[in-house]
């Protein structure tokens, strides 16, 4: 709709225009104009009706108005959805790195680190989640010296504060020790650096056995006493009971997959599906696309086979978090089987190479030890 | 207020209201004069002549006129 202004014979024009049945609303007279709301595809009509009358376009309403609006300050809002977008790119970036501690040296080493990760001034901000796998990967290169560290964003700041590891001196050797066995087993390698081998290859030893002596014996006599040091792997045993559930649930991916933008972590589109994963596509500072692939929950039931070998996998996970880094699994075989309804009962034995000395500070024969 | 609703759901051909300050007419044939202080109208091959005090034509739509003004007297000629 549109507001005319109508100067110059005002009342003929409403005759005309009541003559024509042309619709007048929210007239407004004044002393030698009047202001009239009129369709706006009656306007072409009352121009040609009314041509005896001064008519001018004073605004238009609704949605013309907003788009005639839009186009008359088409560059002032340019210029402030420049200016919008400016400050919001350069609040995203970094222009401080506030490394919280007291040791000045560490902070150095951490500055560097922190810039060898691509943590600089003056770039994107990282999201949070990058943020915290890079505090993760340099926790676990430098576990030596740091015991955690976390690296946080506050407006415009990041903020690195950490954990030093106090390292304890290594403890002087004692002036005798000797390595007894903490389990039994049949050995399969030794590594002496100092002391007396007490067994060889492919003995049986059992739990307290000595496997390297401190004692250096010569023609039945002790000459000399020394802290013995070596590694000694020997083949032990485990047995395992495990359960396996028949039943499980499985994810399966349908069809169904879209896009969705990422900013700052929040998405811009809705949540469409139950249950989906995402895979980034593109990621530049706090922006990233996104694709979400649908799946859904299935009830599924492993085969005798199928749920064995999970079992026996689970064994030799179950296994390897008790051993040590040098200690590995030899074989493995499934004892015993039942099978019910929703599960199957397995009993595993497993055949270790473990490092299985332990060191002791007293003669064989004294009750207290140390490792 | 129930006539006017009565007026409009029986779709009467032509009525008047009259308000405090306001007239509306409905189902006119013709506006014959309209000045500050009187109004001619034809509606269903009569002329109704309505005398007032300030007058003034505030919509036009289709058949229908709302005028605002003081009414004094609505007469039949």
């Amino acid at each position: 709709m549109i507001y005319i202004k109508v100067e110059k014979n005002t009342k003929r024009f409403i005759d005309k225009c009541m003559k024509n049945r042309i619709n007048l609303y929210d007239i407004k007279k004044y002393d030698d104009y009047m202001i009239v709301l009129i369709d706006e595809d009656n306007l072409e009509n009352i121009l040609k009706q009314n041509y005896y009358s001064k008519i001018t376009i004073v605004r238009y309403t609704g949605f013309k108005r907003i788009l005639l609006n839009i186009k008359r300050y088409s560059f002032d809002i340019l210029m402030l959805l420049t200016l919008i977008i400016a400050l919001y790119i350069i609040s995203n970036f970094v222009i401080s790195i506030d490394i919280l501690h007291e040791n000045q040296k560490l902070i150095e080493n951490i500055n560097e680190i922190l810039i060898k990760k691509n943590v600089k001034l003056f770039q994107y901000k990282k999201d949070l989640d990058e943020l915290n796998e890079i505090s993760d990967e340099i926790l676990y290169e430098n576990r030596d010296i740091l015991d955690w560290i976390a690296i946080d964003r506050k407006g415009m700041k990041y903020i690195v504060s950490f954990e030093e590891r106090i390292l304890k001196q290594e403890e002087e050797s004692p002036p005798f020790c000797s390595i007894i066995a903490k389990k039994d087993g049949v050995i399969k390698k030794i590594i002496a650096y100092s002391g007396v081998t007490q067994v060889e290859k492919s003995m049986y030893v059992r739990k307290g056995d000595i496997l390297i002596d401190g004692t250096i014996m010569n023609n039945e006599e002790v000459k000399d006493e020394t802290c013995a040091k070596g590694e000694v792997f020997a083949e032990v045993w485990y047995k395992i009971n495990i359960s396996v559930p028949l039943n499980y649930q499985d994810k399966e991916y349908t069809d169904k997959n879209r896009y969705n933008f990422i900013l700052n972590g929040n998405s811009l589109f809705k949540k469409r599906y139950e249950y989906y994963d995402k895979d980034k596509v593109f990621s530049l500072g706090p922006f990233k696309i996104i694709k979400e692939r649908e799946y859904i929950i299935k009830d599924k039931k492993h085969g005798i086979e199928e749920a064995k070998n999970e079992g026996i996998t689970l064994a030799r996970k179950r296994i390897l978090e008790q051993l040590g880094k040098k200690d590995e699994i030899i074989s493995e075989k499934v004892l015993k089987e039942e099978i019910n309804d929703s599960k199957i009962e397995l009993e595993v034995f497993m055949s270790v190479l473990e490092e299985i000395g332990l060191t002791i500070t007293e003669k064989v024969g004294d009750n207290s030890d140390t490792e | 207020m129930f006539n006017i609703l009565n007026a409009y759901l029986d779709r009467e051909e032509y009525y008047i209201i009259i308000m405090k300050n306001n007239i509306y007419i409905k189902g006119y044939n013709k506006l014959i004069n309209i000045s500050d202080n009187e109004l001619l109208i034809e509606i269903n091959h009569q002329i109704y002549k309505i005398n007032g005090l300030n007058f003034s034509l505030k919509k036009s739509i289709s058949s229908e006129l709302f005028i605002n003004g003081e009414i004094e007297s609505v007469k039949k000629i």
